[in-house]
């Protein structure tokens, strides 16, 4: 999974470097070609090349070079460090840091008895810790007929505020109007929230919407209704989100539906559910995620028969390009 | 003499219209010199003096902090001050009265006075806020078709179902659905901006709960203004997290009539019964609680039926 989030993000990151402003391009491991000098002491068949590398705390280090893709050819080493010599014509290389991060580059076309001087920045993949506060995740559960629930959240950060108290877990009554009894009290759904720190890599910036703010209820209501919630549901999240939606011009608006919601918390509910509904909504000012171009989520509503579980919440993002 | 000491003071004073809706005309915050009094007495000092009023003309009796070029904080509480200066404090130019939750109110001098008093007269105008997550659900066990509109103090900044011009069209199918151009809502709800402060905290339903007490204090005195369940529960998730962040708050409670100052309802049909509570949450650092709790309600749900919440949060200014 790790991999395939790390390879969404380099396509990811490729297709903003190629469009996006320079900021976003300093973010990954990147390449340059300084100059091309004339030099007569290279014999009449081969090209050098001088590389400057550096890790992404911009602390020079040595590297070795692979020509080409197809095979694993080392270049050869011409003199000091990070000098090589190869056999003119068009190469690309396969750049290796000492810090175990690399890069490849373009083809590029090497003339006989010239030298060429690369800088090349190489970033070792590491975790971009990113604060989400889970807020108003609401709880619902639908049996058929009334029933005893225990609930245990897999959250790995803080709770906040949780009604009914939440003391390791939720053992209630539901009935099939939905309303919970707990401790001879009614509620009509259980409630948390809370601080938690993810890894901002985890967060796949290509699959969701761009939303501007005249739009953020249709949009709101349309995916709800997609993902199947009900009335009663529909209305409390778009009345808990809508305003602090649309305090920005435009959000970047992902849904994390099933699974996915584990990124955040995982659920253990006994007895188990027929049905289980859980969406999380991540967002984030679009204005400050420039040059991405998230593909629309598709979801399928759930069936409402037997016993159903339904989860929403959300948390505001703060994802920096800088960082990616 | 007078009229010179009076042209070395500037007052700064511009009409502004306020965006209150009622087209109430308020000065933005200013000071006023009310007399200048000659005092051999202080010994080659002067002194400043004088009383800080809000908006609405009484005593502002809660801290205000008076920075003196920006440097040398003074605070005071209970609406008088009364400091002296020294002739080392000849540069002064520029006198800041700053309110807790108020815009901040400048006075010039351009002159150091040995022996003299400067009265003053001190006005801050609190800012305006927003009025959040108002909640209104309607019950009734017949079907009907309401018209309602909202007289707010206020802009509505976002509702939903949204306000078509100003107006919502409701049908209620008698079994507890509410419908608005055909689908089903739970409740109405509406968000204003720009709503004075001075309506909010214009209660004498005030109470002084601490962080260990929010729900308990919430749970009881919610249902004894006769919200039920379903109400209180929506009421005390949308707002305790936002309580929590406080160590003492002072909430500040708006029901029945009172909750008109806000947003009036306006409905095509009587209402038998209605029920509006709005609360707002000060940060307080009150040194002991005080609970207004009330007598249980014996608020009656029958027949055409609606209830209302809403609060708003005053984020005290950080005080120099």
């Amino acid at each position: 999974m790790k991999q395939v989030i790390f390879l969404a993000l380099i396509s990811l990151s490729m297709n903003v470097w190629s469009q996006g402003p320079a900021k976003v391009e300093l973010a990954m491991s990147h390449y340059k070609l300084d100059s091309t000098v004339i030099d007569t002491s290279l014999s009449s068949n081969e090209a050098g090349i001088v590389l400057n590398a550096q890790d992404q705390n911009g602390s020079r280090m040595n590297v070795s070079v692979y020509l080409d893709s197809e095979a694993l050819r080392l270049a050869k080493k011409a003199g000091g460090n990070n000098i090589f010599a190869v056999e003119a014509g068009n190469h690309s290389l396969n750049i290796f840091g000492s810090n175990g991060a690399n890069i490849i580059t373009d083809s590029i076309n090497f003339e006989a008895a010239k030298k060429y001087h690369i800088s090349c920045r190489l970033y070792t993949e590491r975790e971009i810790p990113m604060i989400v506060r889970p807020a108003k995740p609401i709880i619902y559960l639908y049996p058929e007929t009334d029933l005893e629930v225990q609930i245990k959240l897999d959250f790995k950060g803080e709770f906040g505020f949780t009604y009914p108290h939440y003391d390791q877990g939720w053992i209630v009554k539901a009935s099939p109007d939905g309303k919970i009894s707990h401790a001879h009290k009614t509620y009509d759904y259980l409630f948390w929230d809370g601080e938690m720190t993810i890894d901002q890599k985890d967060v796949d910036l290509k699959q969701g919407a761009i939303v501007p703010k005249n739009q953020t209820i249709t949009f709101l209501e349309e995916t709800l209704n997609e993902l199947g919630l009900n009335a009663n549901e529909k209305n409390d999240f778009i009345v808990y989100w809508g305003p602090l939606l649309m305090k920005n011009e435009r959000n970047y608006i992902q849904f994390l539906v099933a699974e996915d919601y584990d990124l955040i918390a995982g659920v253990e509910v006994q007895p188990q559910p027929d049905n289980v509904l859980r969406v999380f909504m991540l967002y984030q000012n679009a204005d400050l995620l420039p040059g991405i171009s998230p593909v629309k989520q598709t979801f399928h509503p759930i069936q409402r028969s037997g016993f159903t579980f339904v989860e929403w919440g959300g948390s505001e993002m703060n994802v920096s390009m800088d960082n990616l | 003499m007078k009229t010179l000491i009076a042209l070395i003071l500037t007052f700064g004073i511009t009409q502004v219209q306020a965006e209150d809706g009622r087209g109430k005309e308020y000065l933005p915050s200013h000071v006023k010199l009310k007399k200048t009094i000659d005092d051999e007495g202080l010994d080659g000092l002067m002194c400043i003096q004088g009383l800080v009023k809000t908006s609405w003309g009484d005593t502002l009796k809660g801290r205000v902090q008076i920075a003196f070029d920006g440097l040398n904080f003074k605070e005071i509480e209970g609406g008088t001050f009364n400091f002296l200066l020294g002739t080392k404090s000849d540069s002064i130019k520029e006198i800041t009265f700053h309110g807790e939750y108020h815009e901040p109110a400048k006075f010039k001098m351009t002159k150091f006075q040995a022996n003299r008093h400067l009265v003053l007269e001190v006005t801050l105008v609190e800012y305006m806020i927003e009025m959040e997550k108002p909640v209104i659900y309607l019950y009734s066990d017949v079907q009907r078709d309401i018209e309602l509109s909202l007289e707010v103090n206020g802009i509505v900044d976002f509702s939903y179902p949204r306000l078509d011009q100003g107006k919502w069209q409701v049908h209620l199918n008698g079994k507890g659905g509410l419908f608005h151009n055909g689908e089903a809502y739970a409740y109405l709800f509406y968000d204003t901006k720009q709503t004075p402060i001075k309506d909010l905290i214009n209660s004498e339903d005030v109470s002084i709960v601490s962080k260990d007490n929010y729900l308990s204090f919430l749970e009881t005195k919610l249902s004894n203004l006769g919200l039920n369940d379903s109400e209180r529960n929506d009421f005390i998730v949308y707002w305790m997290p936002r309580l929590l962040k406080n160590e003492m708050s002072e909430l500040i409670f708006k029901s029945g009539v009172s909750y008109d100052d806000l947003a009036k309802i306006k409905s095509s049909e009587k209402f038998d019964s209605m029920l509006r509570v709005f609360m707002t949450i000060k940060p307080s650092n009150a040194g002991h609680e005080s609970y207004i709790l009330g007598d249980k309600s014996n608020f009656d749900r029958s027949g055409l039926t609606l209830v209302e919440w809403g609060g708003s949060e005053i984020k005290l200014n950080k005080l120099p």
